[in-house]
């Protein structure tokens, strides 16, 4: 048992004794800290002028794929030191996983003690295989054959999961320091006996983790969901459950869809499709029969659009080349279609690379730049959290 | 005979079509008319289920009523087939309390309930199972339950609720033995208790040896189709009249019967086993109260979700007793993300979970003590800017009373001018409703720091610059102060400005006598003298109440002097100024010496400094007295009540000249009759004349 005769210096008196003041120190800026090494980030949250949210703290702690904080000396620095994976034929491999279907994207909150050693990853393979197998038996037991229908089910809503896996994509990742993106999927069987995958989901954190470790917490902020919705929801379920974290869907505004369009076009080639934008008109107009507006641009003419804005094609855009693109997009479409854009929302982008929409469904086109599709909706995420 | 009979046909119809239109019941006659425990009568009962059936199928009944319902049903009033009929009715608005599906165990106990009743209560809890608000009380029937395996008409659904309940916990091996004994018992292929058994293969297969045989067919069948269908559409209905529930925007695609776990923004305490440390130790979901966590707080885990602390009880207690730096962060960036997804999404519509979910920060907030770092820095930081002061109002200003300190400017600049903005944009309820939170934002500033540093949210906070605590506190008094006085300018006195302004200085007066911080802090001369001034008595009572609070608090400081070092900086500006405040009130309501700006001595006036030429040409006559406590114009109502009762029976006329100086005393006494005690208070702790 711990000696409790004598009492330890309080928190308080010892800073009183170290620095004597005459006014008794009573409150503190409050800063909000989680990372335990103290070392960079800790300097760079006293440099800011007030307490910040964990997000924050995090998004600050590790490079982000804007290059508004890129411009930065410090973080310019910072990202001299990190070193990205070089693409191998494995990486092109497990990002050509991406490529097959519509992925809807979520964003996850951290997860709690997710370890990614082999005989954990085993063990919560067998929990996520209890847990949807028992989950499906319960909604199979409920739900009626027309409903099952509307859901899109097969087999008149009955399914049968036969298990669930879990998997390690250690490549999928844009730093060496990132944490290797998760494979989950659930296989089922028809009533023929065909097996058949399910759900599948992947979670994801390209250029999410900084060299600072967060205790046990692990920074997969995008969830990839593809699959039924049953098995779906019962999956995410279980991460929540699992990993105390939170899952929401990804729902990215017009400004953010315009940054990544501007950022996807400088990877694409110049003889590649063309880039396409759809606007959605007001309400009033949707009513009269007019549902989308999509308007299309060139690709060698989108990038030379790109060029006159943005120098250097090999870094990302700051926002405010990124909004200058979408000004100059605007005058583009107003001088010819005489239709301004700025009175419509932009509810999804397509380029050659990848195609997203503002609900958050994603298609990737290309594996080659599946990576940095992955980062930049990461990206996404974090601006979305910065609220301050 | 014919025509009589004919007769007797006709008035019966007739009456009976009166009747119909009388009894037209509506909905709430409807279940009253059941739960009621009124006559029953044949008629009425079938327009009540006609009633019953027609809403509940369109739009689905509430919570309470289902309750109530379910009770009725297994109290054996009606006919087996009407309570069937009317369990058939059962169809859920939006959720189902936990307390119907414990009644509907508790009725399969009575004999005297007939089978077919229990059976039909058993296929309703089936299909609302994922409409129960929490599971937490069911399953500690688990038990209960299993109990009834054994019987033959019930075993099919006893079981299948039994699988729908079942969680790791809950697979034991006297329950396995039980079951395989059932199973050579009465049949081998026995599909319900084949189907538990593999339920429980699934949560621990080491426990079971025996196959259980890989099925094509489902385990379970909808035990009520049609029943199940209503449910669900009008669980669907009411999904499209909502679209932008948060069920909708988490998972778009989550099946209607799924809809609660998502619905449900919160997540209960439960704990998977994957995650436990040791076999040995109690899962929070199974505590039922505090005692049992007192009990078992040694061995208790936390849960799988630290969220749950938002609406359970014990998981907040535990959250307090054993703070960990993990716990602190897991909630916090729940709440950050929860925030983020629910205030500020990128749609612009409004999520209905978002006052629940801030009841329940407001909740967690005042049982911890304890601002919770997400809430102040994420959630009031960046919704201030955006709030409209009407909605939430109630909550946002409930967590803003528990705001920590930043350094001022930057205090000010993000939760004050916010609010200030609103402040003098909306109406005199607002203005009231904001210098409350103030004033409970004062007392909790002022006490100690044990809080903060010890409290589960201490381990995130970063020393990064000193805050000092008299600074902080004089400023934002200063700031309110200024508040305060604008606030009586623009409501033109309003007494419930008054009261709230009464109410802050209360607060502050209280900061060296109660707290001991060495600070003195007077309201400002225009707010005194408004008070004084004002036409409310509650206003000029209350200022005298004020001042009178002020005298211990200086007598403490006069106390606690050494020497000639003062105890705090401006002590005899402040000194001096409650002096002068306590002067003005004394000559103006006591003393007949209003307006006299010539004083032999004492502390002099802040107020009576007016120019002898500009008083003499208001041609006022005894201006000295016009403040005077029986002819000031704010108690003339008391003055005429004092004069009826002193000169009942006397021909003279009434006026408050009339009262000597003599009977001044008694009106004060009156006065104190009538609730004004303060004023009495103030004359006799300042003045000798009660000696």
């Amino acid at each position: 048992m711990a000696d409790t005769s004598t009492p330890r210096p309080s928190r308080k008196a010892k800073r009183l004794d170290m620095t004597p003041r005459t006014t008794p120190v009573w409150a503190k800026k409050p800063k909000i800290l989680t990372p335990l090494s103290a070392g960079p980030t800790l300097r760079r949250l006293s440099a800011t002028p007030r307490g910040f949210s964990l997000s924050r703290v995090y998004a600050e702690s590790r490079t982000r794929p804007s290059a508004s904080l890129a411009a930065s000396e410090h973080e310019t620095t910072v990202e001299k030191e990190r070193e990205r994976v070089p693409p191998s034929r494995e990486q092109l491999r497990q990002c050509q996983v991406l490529t097959q279907g519509k992925w809807c994207l979520h964003s996850v909150s951290p997860l709690y003690n997710l370890q990614a050693m082999v005989d954990r990853v085993r063990s919560y393979s067998r929990s996520l295989t209890a847990h949807i197998k028992v989950g499906i038996e319960r909604w199979n037991g409920v739900a009626t054959a027309r409903e099952a229908e509307e859901t899109g089910a097969e087999d008149g809503g009955r399914q049968t999961v036969m298990r669930a896996s879990i998997s390690l994509l250690k490549e999928l990742k844009s730093f060496v320091n990132d944490h290797p993106a998760i494979s989950l999927a659930v296989y089922g069987r028809t009533s023929t006996g065909k097996e058949i995958v399910l759900c599948q989901c992947i979670l994801c954190g390209c250029g999410a983790t900084g060299e600072d470790e967060i205790g046990k917490f692990v920074m997969l902020p995008l969830l990839l969901c593809n699959g039924t919705s049953v098995a779906t929801s019962h999956l995410v379920d279980w991460l929540q459950m699992t990993f105390d974290c939170r899952v929401s869907r990804l729902e990215i505004p017009s400004r953010h869809l315009f940054y990544l369009i501007a950022n996807w076009t400088r990877y694409a080639s110049d003889k590649g499709k063309g880039v396409d934008f759809c606007f959605s008109p007001s309400r009033h107009v949707v009513d009269k029969g007019l549902r989308q507006i999509v308007l299309s641009v060139r690709q060698d003419t989108a990038k030379a659009l790109l060029a006159s804005i943005h120098s250097n094609m090999r870094s990302e855009l700051t926002d405010d080349e990124a909004e200058r693109f979408r000004m100059a997009v605007s005058a583009h479409f107003y001088r010819v279609f005489r239709i301004r854009v700025e009175a419509l929302n932009l509810t999804g982008v397509t380029s050659p690379i990848a195609r997203v929409s503002s609900d958050g469904n994603l298609t990737i086109l290309s594996g080659d730049h599946a990576v940095e599709i992955l980062e930049f909706l990461t990206g996404i995420i974090w601006k979305l959290g910065d609220r301050r | 005979i014919n025509r009589q009979q004919k007769w007797a046909r006709h008035t019966t119809a007739a009456t009976m079509a009166l009747e119909l239109e009388d009894d037209d019941l509506n909905l709430s006659n409807a279940v009253e008319y059941f739960t009621g425990g009124g006559e029953i009568s044949q008629f009425r009962t079938k327009m009540a289920l006609a009633s019953l059936e027609k809403h509940a199928k369109e739009t689905g009944l509430e919570a309470g009523q289902i309750t109530s319902l379910v009770d009725m049903a297994g109290s054996c009033r009606l006919g087996t087939q009407l309570l069937q009929k009317l369990i058939r009715c059962l169809i859920p608005q939006e959720h189902v309390e936990q307390e119907a599906a414990l009644k509907v165990v508790s009725f399969l106990g009575i004999p005297e309930t007939p089978t077919s009743v229990k059976t039909m209560l058993l296929k309703w809890t089936i299909l609302v199972f994922d409409l129960l608000d929490g599971e937490d009380l069911l399953s500690s029937l688990y038990d209960v339950l299993f109990y009834f395996i054994d019987f033959d008409i019930l075993r099919p659904f006893v079981c299948q609720l039994l699988c729908f309940m079942t969680r790791r916990e809950h697979v034991m091996e006297f329950r396995v033995h039980k079951l395989l004994d059932l199973l050579k018992r009465v049949d081998v292929n026995n599909q319900p208790i084949v189907s538990l058994l593999w339920a429980y293969k699934v949560y621990r297969p080491d426990l079971l040896s025996v196959s259980v045989k890989s099925r094509k067919a489902a385990l379970f069948k909808s035990p009520e189709r049609v029943l199940a269908a209503d449910i669900l559409r009008v669980q669907a209905k009411r999904k499209t009249a909502r679209p932008q529930s948060l069920l909708a925007k988490s998972i778009q695609v989550t099946p209607p019967s799924k809809r609660r776990k998502f619905c449900g923004a919160l997540p209960r305490p439960t704990a998977l086993e994957i995650n436990r440390r040791d076999s040995h130790t109690a899962l929070v979901s199974q505590l039922s109260s505090v005692e049992d966590l007192v009990d078992n707080l040694e061995h208790v885990e936390l849960p799988s979700q630290m969220a749950s602390s938002l609406e359970s009880l014990i998981v907040r207690h535990l959250l307090t007793v054993a703070p960990g730096r993990d716990a602190a962060v897991r909630l916090t960036f729940w709440l950050e993300h929860c925030i983020s997804e629910v205030f500020f999404a990128h749609s612009p519509d409004e999520n209905p979970q978002a006052e629940r979910i801030l009841d329940s920060f407001v909740s967690l907030t005042g049982f911890l003590q304890d601002p919770m770092t997400a809430v102040q820095y994420f959630f009031l930081s960046g919704y201030l800017p955006l709030w409209n002061g009407v909605k939430y109002r109630y909550q946002i200003l409930q967590l803003m009373t528990y705001l920590q300190p930043e350094p001022f400017e930057e205090f000010r600049r993000t939760y004050l001018m916010p609010i200030d903005r609103l402040f003098f944009a909306l109406d005199v309820f607002f203005k009231a409703d904001v210098l409350c939170c103030w004033q409970r934002l004062l007392y909790n500033l002022l006490t100690p720091d044990w809080r903060r540093r010890e409290g589960v949210f201490g381990s995130l906070l970063v020393e990064d610059q000193d805050v000092d605590q008299v600074d902080f506190i004089e400023q934002f008094v200063e700031y309110v102060g200024g508040l305060c006085t604008a606030a009586l300018q623009t409501e033109r006195n309003h007494p419930l400005v008054q009261s709230a302004v009464l109410s802050f200085f209360d607060a502050v007066c209280e900061i060296y006598q109660t707290y001991g911080i060495r600070l003195m802090i007077l309201p400002l001369p225009c707010i005194v003298y408004r008070l004084m001034f004002s036409l409310s008595l509650s206003g000029t009572a209350g200022m005298c109440r004020l001042l009178v609070k002020y005298k211990p608090a200086f007598e403490k400081v006069a106390a606690a002097r050494m020497g000639s070092l003062p105890p705090f900086a401006n002590y005899l500006a402040v000194t001096k100024q409650l002096n002068c405040y306590i002067m003005d009130v004394c000559n103006g309501l006591w003393r007949s010496s209003a307006f006299r700006v010539k004083q032999k001595e004492g502390p002099g006036t802040l107020l009576f400094e007016i120019r002898k030429e500009t008083l003499s040409a208001l041609c006022l006559p005894k201006v000295h007295d016009t403040l005077l406590v029986y002819t000031n114009v704010t108690f003339l109502g008391l003055t005429w009540k004092y004069l009826q009762a002193q000169q009942q029976e006397s021909q003279k006329a009434l006026h408050p000249r009339n009262i000597s100086k003599p009977q001044r005393i008694a009106f004060l006494d009156f006065l104190r009759q009538h609730h004004v005690e303060s004023v009495d208070d103030f004359i006799s702790t300042f003045t000798t004349i009660r000696n």
